[in-house]
């Protein structure tokens, strides 16, 4: 890795091409998480490597996991900015916060890839909150610098993903079974 | 606790690490897209060679240039349009701009007909398909290059987040002159690009915003549109404010296409076609159910 990124900052072109092949497919599946659609989760991706090659010499290597972690963040970033462009988020309230509380089971039946396609099936605000908050680890104050709406709509929003979640993973699982 | 629901999908999700299978991009069409739309330049050592030989050669050439085609002092023409309505100029290279209310552009022509123009508010420009020079246009740090014929929309008043680039024909280049370091986007036909005023982040993708040139033709196009993005294009295209009192609202959809019509008839038409009620409060438009 450390002669690879070497290799980056010099902005050799062969060592982008290699990098590239290594990260997009990873990248492409954090993008198209957050938009659901190819042609702009191919569009963020290149953004993204646009400027992670731009801003390679400002990271300080110390392993593979932080460096990762660096690179999704610049393509959550470019895709929030897509979908600002897209769609605005608006702050709502919602009077009743609280639900009760219930255990969601996993079914093994369910696939990874069913799971991420439950995901993608939320409307926009819904998905993007929950991809922030519950995959990407962003804190509700976080997301709603990032997004332009309030924390509170941040939680409401959260709280109508995870109801939506259940749902789906309570009809799937109803699906298996019969 | 809903937090098991976090953590199941996050574990679920992180095992993912290859493309899904129903879509067709993969890296390498990801790359071949990339190298288009970055333009990579020569090696360094290659680009010194050639530096360092034409210097002196380019130097006396510029000299030249300047005596015979007064390249150093280009006369500057202003345009403003501080009026309610769209300005449309004919400029003197041929070339045709519509200027959005509040809008104005600083443009000089040289003698070897290279065309800079410097944008603030929006414009629509169709460039002349006899010039044969470059275009220059600069809006915000946005730099726009153009080669041949092209028809664009910018955008970039003063308080916009990003300078938005909508290309109607031909293709052109964005760069960012704060941190472009010689790196450009082709941005091409029914293609939109945003460059970030804040982080000089530029982004180019698909145009499926219909209405970016609304401001121009007058016509309103919403196709199983969102309220929410509805309410938003009508906010914009009539300096009015409009609320959703109702978040449920937001995601009721609508069609229809209007060409210089009130907002009060667009309302007019929401209501008819759909449960929606539309009230005017004070300096206010209230959507409700």
């Amino acid at each position: 890795m450390d002669s690879m990124l070497k290799q980056l900052k010099r902005n050799n072109t062969k060592a982008q091409h290699h990098f590239y092949q290594k990260f997009s497919p990873h990248l492409f599946r954090v993008a198209y998480r957050y938009v659901n659609n190819e042609q702009d989760a191919a569009s963020i991706v290149n953004s993204g490597f646009y400027n992670i090659f731009k801003n390679i010499n400002s990271f300080t290597y110390s392993n593979n996991e932080m460096f990762l972690g660096w690179m999704k963040k610049i393509v959550v970033n470019e895709a929030l900015t897509l979908l600002r462009k897209k769609h605005q988020f608006t702050s709502i309230n919602e009077i009743n916060n609280n639900e009760p509380q219930t255990e969601l089971q996993s079914d093994n039946n369910l696939t990874a890839e069913d799971y991420y396609k439950m995901v993608q099936e939320l409307p926009s605000e819904q998905r993007t909150v929950f991809n922030l908050y519950a995959i990407d680890g962003y804190s509700h104050k976080e997301i709603a610098n990032k997004l332009g709406i309030e924390e509170s709509s941040s939680r409401v929003y959260l709280l109508r993903a995870r109801r939506a979640l259940q749902k789906l993973v309570s009809d799937k699982m109803i699906c298996h079974e019969q | 606790m809903n937090n098991s629901i976090d953590n199941i999908f996050r574990d679920k999700v992180a095992e993912l690490d290859s493309i899904p299978k129903e879509v067709e991009w993969t890296p390498e069409k990801g790359w071949a897209s990339y190298q288009q739309a970055n333009n990579h330049k020569a090696k360094p050592l290659r680009r010194f060679i050639l530096t360092a030989t034409s210097t002196a050669a380019a130097i006396a050439l510029i000299v030249a240039l300047a005596v015979n085609s007064n390249i150093f002092a280009p006369e500057v023409i202003a345009l403003q349009n501080q009026t309610d309505s769209i300005t449309e100029q004919q400029l003197p290279n041929g070339s045709r701009v519509w200027l959005n209310k509040n809008s104005s552009i600083a443009y000089s022509v040289r003698k070897s007909g290279e065309f800079t123009m410097d944008i603030d508010g929006e414009v629509y420009l169709e460039t002349a398909g006899t010039a044969k020079a470059p275009y220059t246009l600069r809006a915000g740090n946005a730099i726009i290059s153009i080669k041949s014929q092209a028809a664009l929309n910018v955008r970039a008043y003063p308080n916009d987040y990003d300078i938005d680039i909508t290309v109607t024909n031909g293709s052109v280049k964005v760069a960012d002159n704060i941190l472009g370091q010689g790196l450009s986007l082709l941005v091409t036909k029914g293609n939109y690009c945003s460059v970030s005023r804040t982080n000089s982040l530029v982004y180019a993708t698909l145009n499926n915003n219909p209405n970016y040139l609304a401001w121009k033709t007058g016509e309103i196009t919403f196709d199983n549109t969102p309220m929410a993005t509805v309410t938003q294009v009508l906010r914009s295209f009539y300096g009015q404010d409009i609320e959703i009192a109702d978040d449920s609202i937001a995601y009721i959809r609508f069609t229809g296409t209007y060409t210089n019509l009130s907002l009060d008839s667009i309302l007019a038409a929401i209501e008819d076609k759909t449960a929606i009620k539309a009230t005017r409060l004070h300096n206010k438009v209230i959507i409700s159910k």
